[in-house]
């Protein structure tokens, strides 16, 4: 159920972002929910249902953009979900600095493998400039958002299911968590 | 056969047992096998036409949403800087009025100078030089505008005629360097030999001093025929202090003419309103003097 409420809420992200940025004239500045959302699952769930749980996500997202091609943001996030897992271990991705840390790691690897999958599927690619020249915007607008996105999922979470025994190290001190609360 | 169940059997065991690593494996193959067909661009698959259909009618959905609560909280809510706005917009009305207001001016002002310019034209035979009115007084006795002039060479005398493009206005009554005494037509000591246009009938224009019009009386001999509404005065330069054929006014009402002594006399209105007058050309003398 929480793994259907979190890509509900990317969905519903992906859905607001572009209209509300619209309005101020920022549409090139949209945060990487979906990155986000797999990181939160790296760090919070079980092997398998988190990486189905973001291999899905990828499906959304490759819906929600407009112009990619289907199955390109699966590959991706699922590829992220198996990074993410790995750097669980090394990195506290519950507490915020370490967040950002990763999610500008994880975001710059994002990119690179983009570009790489668009060059060998995608016939018709060749913004190569620009997928470059916003990298590290988009990498540092997905960091600085990161933990309020985090903390979204963990309220979420925290409704659906009252608590969780996945938090073993402490989660969410910095949002005001007591611990072992989720 | 029971060999190969047994086959069978052991091949879901191991797919079993290592299940994690079988699901991320066709997890991770799948989609590049999508992107391989999705990447020709065809765009006829139906995954891609039903996610694009669903994501399609969600955008739009919050699209909607979003633009008429952002309306709303724009219309409603967001005044921040409003009045900031407010304030800039007054002062730069105000600031445009002023500007529209002088421009105004500047335009009446330039109107009224290049008629003063084309009587100058018009009459070439005299001296004038233009002056500014800078006072009026207007007391129960007397009629009087002061002017004053730009120019140090010419001394202002008394009984020079002071005159608009419109018509006369009245003659200086006293003099000096710049500035001098206007006595209007309309006051009632002011006396100007005049005759009717066309007609060649003389007569004498006479102040009224009323109080409340611009108005004068013609005195007319009585033999002279009846007078018409409209008919123009001007001047005929017998008094040598108004140059002759400059326009004085009009006879009002010939109904309303009264007798006094030898002469008839008629209500006459002024060519020229000393209330809406602010440049004039005093006239110092002619070119032939």
């Amino acid at each position: 159920m929480r793994y259907v409420a979190i890509i509900i809420v990317v969905a519903i992200l992906m859905c607001i972002q572009n209209p509300i940025l619209s309005l101020f004239n920022m549409e090139t500045w949209g945060i990487d929910a979906g990155l986000v959302a797999v990181l939160y699952l790296a760090a919070t769930s079980h092997a398998l249902g988190g990486f189905v749980a973001s291999w899905i996500t990828g499906f959304v997202v490759d819906s929600f953009t407009l112009g990619g091609i289907l199955g390109m943001h699966m590959e991706l996030l699922a590829l992220m979900f198996l990074l993410s897992r790995g750097l669980v271990a090394r990195f506290n991705l519950l507490r915020p600095l370490p967040l950002m840390l990763v999610t500008i790691i994880c975001s710059v690897t994002k990119t690179l493998l983009y570009f790489l999958f668009s060059v060998v599927f995608d016939r018709d690619f060749s913004n190569y400039d620009s997928i470059f020249l916003w990298a590290l915007p988009h990498a540092a607008v997905a960091a600085l958002f990161a933990p309020l996105l985090f903390a979204l999922f963990w309220a979420i979470d925290r409704r659906l299911l009252g608590h969780r025994d996945t938090d073993r190290q402490g989660l969410f001190r910095w949002a005001g968590a007591e611990k072992g609360r989720i | 056969m029971l060999r190969r169940k047994n086959e069978i059997g052991s091949m879901w065991d191991w797919l079993y047992r290592h299940r994690l690593g079988t699901i991320i494996a066709i997890l991770l193959v799948l989609p590049l096998f999508m992107m391989y067909f999705h990447g020709r661009r065809s765009g006829d698959s139906f995954i891609e036409k039903a996610s694009i259909a669903l994501a399609g009618r969600l955008q739009s959905l919050t699209t909607s949403i979003t633009a008429r609560v952002f309306g709303l909280v724009q219309s409603y809510l967001w005044l921040v800087d409003v009045q900031e706005q407010n304030a800039k917009l007054r002062e730069e009305n105000e600031r445009l009025l002023a500007e529209a207001l002088e421009a105004k001016q500047l335009s009446f002002v330039n109107g009224e100078l290049r008629r003063l310019l084309d009587l100058k034209r018009s009459h070439e035979e005299l001296r004038m030089i233009p002056a500014v009115i800078v006072g009026r007084e207007v007391t129960p006795f007397f009629r009087v505008n002061r002017v004053k002039i730009e120019s140090e060479d010419v001394i202002l005398q008394p009984d020079m005629a002071v005159v608009t493009y419109q018509g006369v206005l009245g003659r200086t009554i006293s003099g000096g360097t710049k500035f001098a005494d206007v006595m209007l037509l309309t006051d009632s000591r002011s006396r100007v030999a005049c005759e009717v246009l066309g007609r060649g009938i003389l007569g004498m224009l006479v102040g009224s001093g009323a109080l409340d019009v611009y108005q004068a009386r013609l005195l007319v001999s009585l033999t002279e025929v009846p007078l018409e509404a409209g008919a123009v005065i001007v001047t005929s330069g017998h008094d040598r202090v108004f140059p002759r054929g400059i326009e004085v006014g009009y006879i009002l009402d010939p109904s309303r003419r009264r007798l006094a002594g030898q002469f008839v006399e008629y209500e006459v209105a002024l060519a020229v309103n000393p209330a809406a007058v602010s440049h004039v050309m005093v006239v110092v003398g002619t070119k032939e003097r």
